[in-house]
């Protein structure tokens, strides 16, 4: 009977294992530090092209698919932390954005309100090496707010090296998409 | 015959009673003529500023010139054409043509110091191996009367007869820099006067623009290059702010902060909390000599105002546009001026330091430049890092300047907190307190969120804000995307255009644009903001 028992938890462990191990892979593909590549990325916002914004990706990995993506843009007025909280394939996430301008509006007057929920839903298909989000958030601007519906692109290059995020909004009219490329730190 | 030996006569005493008429009218105006005109010599001090280049003849021929304008405008330096301040021959040439100042130019430095022997005791040799020992030279030659020099240039000193008044060579090798400056502070300070100091940042390394010397050795400021950062800079910054705690309230910090060692915001921080005033940049030339050249007797500043009267509202998408960081540095002698409607931010300090250049600017400037008074109080200062107690005077003291600048607008930036630009309520309602002859108000540098008014005259912040990356393209997207995102008309976009910009390149992103854009003076501007603020009024969030 012991015998019987340590058997079908092994196989039951083994099981857990096997199934959890795509959702480990997918999001820890993605994992480590980015550093911005200013040359390699294309119709950012100014503050990046200019060179006077540093800028870092730090992915972090929670199994199963769950993710948290630390944005930290910095100029020399100081540094500025945003994590998004994501989950590939699960229910739509929410994070919270810290109040501040918004660098991807260049120098437009857009920032985050105060305590702004940022709602985000992550869908991976087949291919790992890359997934999708759209976020929804609400910016202020001076007469008021205005609601982003933002398409965010993650793919990966081949040998893991390279991370491009391909990004759309619905408040830009008749604009090519913003591609931010990052290098894997180490 | 007879007739004509007489009218002959005649003829000749007509002449000369002519000749003697004339004599006593053009006397006293040539007289007066004779005694306007000022003498004076240029020399050129262009070249790379490399403190193992060119670095030695600028800055010594720079304390000379501190040291010879002290009692007159004796001597005026040109800098090359690719200089920082793009209107030092201009103005040369303005002064020339308008202030009677007639020049000779000087070619070598020896000419140079044997032409101006007597304002010089002697000279102090720096450690070239230690930039501090640079910095610090230029203190001790305001308190000695001498020139500052290389190891290099000893011999010719010692040629042309001068004497050695301090020798810094070696001196420091075992010191860091927050030594050398309490080093200095110990033997200078007390000697020094404290209504200046000067901040001798900007470039580093093997590298100094030290363009604002003569003016601080001309009134014997304490020169310092000390890190302002208070999470970076150690024993540097706790220095600084003893060096800052000594100058009384409203005192002037010259020069800029060091690129190397902190930034803009902690330098102007730490100056607004002891509500001192910050004038840039450390390459402004020639200070110790603009401030001999009067203004004409009975001048007053004219600026130009558009008509306010009758103003109608349209469903527009309102731009005024305001160029940044001052007069001399920016595109004022660049293609398009006078073609739109453009504001120019004022240094108004100037109206006491050097008023001929305000006049310069407010006589070329066509119907369409605007004036606007800068930077949050009578210099660059944050309001929010201004002690209460001093930012009521801060602003009084700009209402003042701007009255008599004949200006009715103000901007403010204050970035004195790192994660926003916005100012609380209580300091924007100080504002319209404190300067009731300002038709409206302008916030930020960036982009900010900040919006008011009281009694139809609005607290703005821009809207916009173009570096100098941003293609036509480019800007039109983003000007585009805030038209659609703040969607109702009229929408007043206030557009900040840094100093590398031209005229012609905002109307080359201008001209894209629909007929829905309309570009307006800034006083119409604000004047129609007030009529009808469609933006929300909204102020720093308490975080």
């Amino acid at each position: 009977m012991k015998k019987y028992l340590i058997h079908s938890w092994m196989i039951m462990a083994a099981f857990l294992v096997a199934a959890s191990l795509p959702s480990v892979s997918r999001a820890q593909s993605f994992a480590g530090n980015w550093n911005y590549d200013n040359k390699a990325s294309k119709n950012v916002g100014a503050f990046f092209e200019s060179g006077e914004m540093r800028y870092m990706l730090k992915i972090v990995s929670e199994g199963n698919g769950k993710m948290v993506i630390d944005h930290r843009t910095g100029t020399e007025a100081g540094w500025n932390t945003k994590k998004l909280n994501l989950d590939l394939n699960g229910p739509e996430t929410t994070s919270t954005f810290p109040r501040g301008d918004l660098y991807r509006f260049s120098f437009e007057a857009v920032a985050i309100g105060p305590d702004q929920t940022i709602r985000a839903k992550a869908v991976q298909g087949s291919n790992k090496s890359e997934f999708d989000v759209t976020l929804h958030y609400t910016v202020l601007v001076s007469q008021g707010t205005y609601n982003i519906v933002q398409h965010d692109h993650y793919q990966l290059s081949p040998d893991g090296k390279t991370l491009t995020v391909t990004e759309t909004r619905n408040s830009r009219v008749e604009d090519e998409p913003a591609v931010y490329v990052f290098q894997r730190a180490n | 015959m007879k007739a004509s030996k007489s009218m002959s006569k005649r003829i000749f005493m007509y002449s000369l009673l002519a000749a003697v008429g004339l004599f006593i009218a053009r006397g006293p105006a040539m007289a007066k003529e004779e005694a306007k005109t000022i003498h004076c010599y240029v020399m050129n001090v262009a070249g790379d500023w490399k403190i193992t280049g060119d670095l030695p003849r600028e800055a010594l021929v720079i304390s000379l010139q501190g040291l010879v304008n002290r009692t007159g405008p004796n001597l005026y330096l040109l800098y090359g054409s690719d200089y920082d301040y793009h209107n030092v021959q201009a103005l040369l040439d303005y002064y020339h043509k308008d202030h009677g100042v007639d020049y000779t130019m000087i070619k070598s430095i020896p000419d140079a110091l044997v032409k101006f022997r007597k304002y010089v005791k002697g000279y102090i040799v720096y450690d070239q191996k230690i930039r501090d020992s640079i910095v610090l030279s230029f203190t001790v030659a305001g308190i000695e009367d001498g020139v500052v020099v290389a190891p290099d240039q000893v011999p010719m000193m010692k040629k042309l007869g001068f004497k050695e008044l301090a020798n810094f060579e070696g001196k420091f090798e075992n010191m860091d820099t927050t030594q050398i400056y309490q080093w200095a502070y110990d033997h200078y300070w007390n000697k020094c006067s404290h209504k200046e100091m000067i901040y001798m940042g900007g470039v580093e390394g093997n590298y100094m623009k030290p363009g604002i010397a003569d003016l601080g050795i001309a009134n014997r400021a304490f020169f310092f290059d000390l890190s302002t950062d208070p999470n970076t800079g150690g024993t540097q910054y706790q220095l600084a702010k003893k060096l800052y705690s000594k100058m009384k309230p409203f005192s002037f910090i010259f020069g800029w902060h060091s690129y190397m060692k902190d930034t803009e915001h902690t330098s102007v921080t730490l100056a607004s909390h002891y509500a001192l005033r910050v004038e840039g940049l450390n390459t402004l030339p020639n200070m110790s000599f603009h401030r001999w050249i009067k203004l004409p007797p009975g001048y007053k500043f004219q600026a130009h105002h558009a008509d306010l009267k009758n103003l109608k509202l349209e469903k527009k998408i309102y731009v005024s546009f305001i160029q940044s960081d001052g007069l001399g540095i920016g595109a004022w002698l660049k293609p398009g001026r006078g073609k739109i409607p453009y504001t120019w931010e004022v240094n108004m300090y100037w109206y006491h330091y050097a008023p001929a250049i305000l006049q310069y600017y407010y006589s070329q400037a066509t119907p369409n430049d605007e004036f606007i008074g800068t930077l949050g109080g009578p210099s660059y200062m944050y309001p929010k890092a201004i002690p209460d107690k001093y930012r009521p005077t801060a602003i009084k003291m700009a209402a003042k300047l701007i009255k008599d600048l004949d200006i009715n607008m103000f901007e403010i930036f204050d970035a004195s907190d790192s994660l926003t630009r916005d100012l609380p309520k209580n300091i924007v309602d100080e504002y319209f307190k404190y300067m009731p002859n300002a038709i409206g108000f302008v916030n930020g540098y960036g982009p900010a969120h900040t919006f008011a008014t009281k009694d139809g005259r609005p607290f703005m912040s821009f809207d916009y804000y173009l570096p100098p990356t941003r293609t036509v393209k480019e800007a039109d997207a983003d000007l585009e995307e805030l038209a659609k995102m703040n969607p109702k008309r009229p929408y007043f976009i206030c557009f900040h255009v840094r100093e590398y910009t031209d005229v012609q390149g905002v109307m080359n992103i201008m001209k894209p644009l629909g007929p829905e854009f309309k570009i307006v003076p800034l006083d119409v501007f604000l004047k129609l903001a007030g009529m009808d603020p469609t933006f929300k009024t909204q102020y720093q969030f308490t975080r």
